[in-house]
């Protein structure tokens, strides 16, 4: 029931492949997927290992409602320790790759060790192999989707992989599936180039069947028209239409987060992505939907043909995803590049190549500011003038990180260990080692404590304080809702389905459909105990991974320069008052640490 | 009287305008509900780049030529 | 009125909701491996167009089959396979020119879009009505009208 039953366990090692059962009572008190996986992860490895070496373990974990026909349900985490922070990491997908897995049997990849030679995993129904990588070691992610397909005749085969920048340690290599679909963030692609695993190929053809298959059809039915009427932009627009809505409201980082709002923002927003130029070409082709999605926020986008950075380059000139709103405000504002093309190509070569383009673009960013003070010099960056606005150096600079050539290694070491080796660790714009999303929390005071307290570092999906945020701008009662949505939150990334539908579902909706569909009741108390349960455990391994209260921090940027312009003109943020209150709402020490008694009530005791 | 208009992310569908005509002193709802967007789709309203909160929007009066911008509410991404 | 699916790939954003409603009315659980509607994308997902077996009147697998299981319910205009008579020689399948009828491993039949009885749940399921099912007279109708408003000034025919 939603469950296949089976997890397989593959130890690269030893090359030992086997199926074991899926453990119920884990996925019972733990939902599945984030939740699942953080448990798997916990009684698998001791997490003070080192993140890059063998003992890591890389989960790769599906919900209960994954592969069914409620929206949304192409969802799946990966799941492992962190190389970019040396915390829990636990990066959420689309596409159709963690459906297959379910067709395929599985519930849930279980990774361990390290493989002495590259290698990938092939799973075709109940025939699965660990195939010889020595011809896609050092091939694109594109190249490497297309060789296995071809290679085992197989084009229905859904491939999970990293490229160049995973194989060569850039420490926020994200895994790519579907082509242009990512479990983006941490370095969890980072972890499986360690491990000399280049791909996951699966194919499936059993059937996921549900609990109660005549309730289970009304309520998706139910609940599909209730987010027809919820989605505000995302099918049109896409995230992108947030940009304008970031400009006029003052939190749309700049020049790594020296400012807060950007005067290009409608160069490369979503208003200009679907506007068509003096040439008629028009960025934004089409919409496109992952695994079961009614809403279709993806986008399919194009380069024009004669610009820069593609003009001699007809590798380049077909369509694939385009911008998303961190992608544009990674590749715009926090470089200060307004050139939509430019901005496009680079959000290509992350998925061509594998990495996260927050922690590139705000990687870059650091560079830049420490470029225009004259701490790098034109040498060491390969002849390229990383100044703000330089749309060249953008593009230049993402290909040379994903094929680690010249000052790409550099590039690729993240923010905190680049800017720590020049000597000014306060412009790396992190929390934990990872690089903050597009949203200025000195205007949004509550996401500010979210990116503090997140488990996988500066994060912005993990809570939900947007509504508070907007319409107070200070610290004032943002620990409540912070804590209570990082718990629903975790919940949400622990069944199968996508955040996009939080806007029309809350945990009625979501355990109205859990509850049709796998055992044991479903209601929204015993989700959102879930996932209370859920964030605790992952504090609990980044505790025991040598983390304290020390690293819910943020930059001293964030906390002592004022914004200079926007509606929180003149604010800092306020973690200094949110913090402590947040710590006791949540039932932990004053160090940050759960109670005895707050573990107990969850069962973690 | 006129107050100059601007809307972000998807409330462009709602509203094609840049100004709206009101009566002197109308309040921000009544020129949300002028402009026909609904209030509980609007993310913050800001006036001559002062945010208004939601429990002021029936309180805070537009004079001639204020510049208002109606945002849409934010989500991840 | 005979009734036809109608696949509109610019409205298709590759859900696959279409993959799982077929399935489940079929198979009673969600495998696009059995759904006899596949959808197919081009150039990075540019394109997505959904692709069902286009219920020839002349239809090879109906020619092909040695058993007589293939054969029409007048009132659909749908060609029907019966599992009974079907021994799974695939000999349809070759004959196919679409790839439309395939076989399936578990049941030893082959499996083809019989517009589930004049009641095809992936036009239900599709939310953006890129499958539609129209008039099997008409279905180029909105396309000659798109034609037609652009030949306002005149056409010769």
């Amino acid at each position: 029931m939603s469950w296949q039953g089976n997890i397989l366990r593959v130890n690269l090692s030893s090359g030992d492949i086997r199926s074991e059962p899926l453990n119920m009572e884990w996925a019972n008190d733990y939902i599945g997927e984030r939740g699942l996986g953080t448990k798997y992860l916990w009684e698998s490895m001791d997490p003070k290992a080192d993140p890059m070496g063998p003992d890591n373990v890389l989960i790769f974990a599906t919900g209960p409602l994954t592969g069914t026909n409620a929206s949304t349900s192409g969802r799946y985490a990966v799941i492992t320790k962190g190389p970019l922070t040396g915390a829990i990491a636990c990066s959420n997908s689309g596409g159709k790759f963690g459906a297959e897995l379910k067709f395929a049997g599985f519930d849930l990849l279980l990774i361990e060790g390290r493989a002495e030679k590259p290698v990938y995993l092939l799973i075709e129904g109940d025939e699965i192999s660990l195939q010889s990588a020595d011809k896609l070691w050092g091939k694109t992610v594109w190249e490497t989707d297309e060789w296995i397909k071809k290679t085992h005749h197989n084009p229905l085969l859904k491939i999970a992989t990293i490229g160049v920048a995973g194989e060569r340690g850039v420490r926020y290599a994200s895994v790519v599936n579907d082509l242009h679909r990512a479990a983006g963030r941490s370095g969890v692609g980072t972890v499986m180039g360690s491990k000399n695993l280049k791909a996951i190929a699966v194919r499936g053809t059993q059937g996921v069947k549900v609990k109660d298959p005549k309730r289970f059809m009304e309520v998706t039915d139910e609940m599909k028209n209730l987010l027809a009427e919820h989605t505000g932009g995302l099918t049109k627009y896409g995230t992108n239409a947030m940009m304008d809505t970031m400009q006029e409201f003052g939190g749309l980082p700049t020049r790594n987060f020296q400012e807060v709002q950007f005067d290009g923002y409608d160069k490369v927003d979503a208003k200009a992505m679907l506007a068509t130029d003096e040439s008629g070409h028009t960025n934004l082709l089409t919409n496109k939907a992952c695994f079961g999605c009614t809403i279709a926020c993806g986008r399919i986008a194009h380069i024009r043909k004669d610009h820069f950075t593609i003009q001699n380059r007809k590798e380049y000139w077909h369509a694939s995803g385009g911008l998303e709103y961190e992608t544009a405000f990674a590749f715009g504002p926090v470089v200060g590049v307004d050139d939509i093309d430019a901005c496009t190509f680079a959000g290509y070569l992350m998925n061509e190549h594998g990495m996260d383009p927050i922690s590139f673009g705000v990687t870059l960013a650091a560079a830049m500011e420490l470029y225009e003070m004259g701490v790098i010099s034109k040498e060491e960056t390969d002849g390229v003038e990383l100044r703000f606005g330089n749309a060249e150096a953008l593009t230049i600079m993402a290909e040379k990180t994903g094929k680690q050539e010249g000052f790409g290694e550099i590039l690729g070491l993240g923010s905190k260990l680049m800017c720590e080796k020049y000597g000014h660790p306060e412009l790396s714009m992190t929390v934990k080692g990872q690089e903050f999303a597009g949203y200025d929390s000195r205007a949004l005071q509550g996401m500010g404590l979210g990116y503090a307290t997140g488990n996988r570092g500066a994060c912005h999906l993990k809570h939900d304080t947007f509504e508070v945020d907007m319409d107070d701008q200070t610290g004032a009662g943002k620990a409540e809702p912070c804590k209570t949505s990082q718990d629903w939150t975790a919940a949400v990334d622990s069944s199968g389905l996508c955040m996009f539908t939080m806007g029309a579902w809350g945990a009625p909706e979501f355990a109205a459909q859990l509850d049709a569909d796998t055992e044991g009741e479903w209601t929204a108390e015993r989700l959102i105990h879930c996932g209370e349960r859920i964030w605790n455990l992952e504090r609990m391994f980044n505790l025991a991974a040598g983390l304290t209260k020390a690293d819910d921090t943020l930059p001293p940027r964030l906390l002592k320069d004022p914004a200079p312009s926007g509606t929180a003109k003149g604010k800092v943020n306020e973690l200094d008052r949110m913090l402590p209150e947040y710590y006791d709402l949540r039932g932990w020490s004053e160090d940050g640490v759960p109670t005895e008694d707050t573990l107990g009530r969850l069962g973690l005791g | 009287m006129r107050v100059a208009v601007k809307v972000t992310g998807h409330l462009i569908d709602l509203c094609k305008v840049a100004h709206v005509d009101l009566e002197d002193g109308a309040s921000i709802d009544v020129a949300l509900s002028t402009l026909g967007i609904p209030s509980n789709q609007v993310g913050l309203v800001s006036v001559n780049g002062e945010a208004v909160s939601k429990a002021k929007r029936s309180v805070v009066l537009l004079k001639e030529n204020d510049e208002m911008v109606v945002m849409a509410p934010l989500t991840g991404g | 009125m005979h009734r036809s699916l109608h696949m509109e790939p610019s409205l298709c954003t590759g859900c696959l909701q279409c993959e799982m409603a077929c399935s489940f009315e079929h198979e009673g659980e969600f495998n696009p491996a059995r759904s006899r509607i596949r959808v197919f994308e081009f150039e990075h997902g540019r394109t997505s167009v959904p692709y069902t077996c286009t219920q020839c009147v002349e239809a090879w697998c109906m020619r092909a089959c040695p058993t007589g299981a293939i054969f029409i319910d007048n009132d659909l205009g749908a060609k029907l396979v019966s599992a009974q008579a079907c021994v799974g020689c695939k000999a349809c399948v070759s004959a196919c020119p679409f790839g439309t009828i395939e076989f399936n491993p578990a049941s030893g039949k082959v499996d083809k879009c019989d517009l589930c009885g004049g009641d095809p749940q992936c036009v239900k399921a599709c939310p953006t009505d890129a499958i539609t099912y129209l008039d099997a007279g008409a279905t180029g109708i909105q396309k000659m009208a798109a034609s037609a408003q652009q030949s306002s000034q005149g056409v010769t025919a």
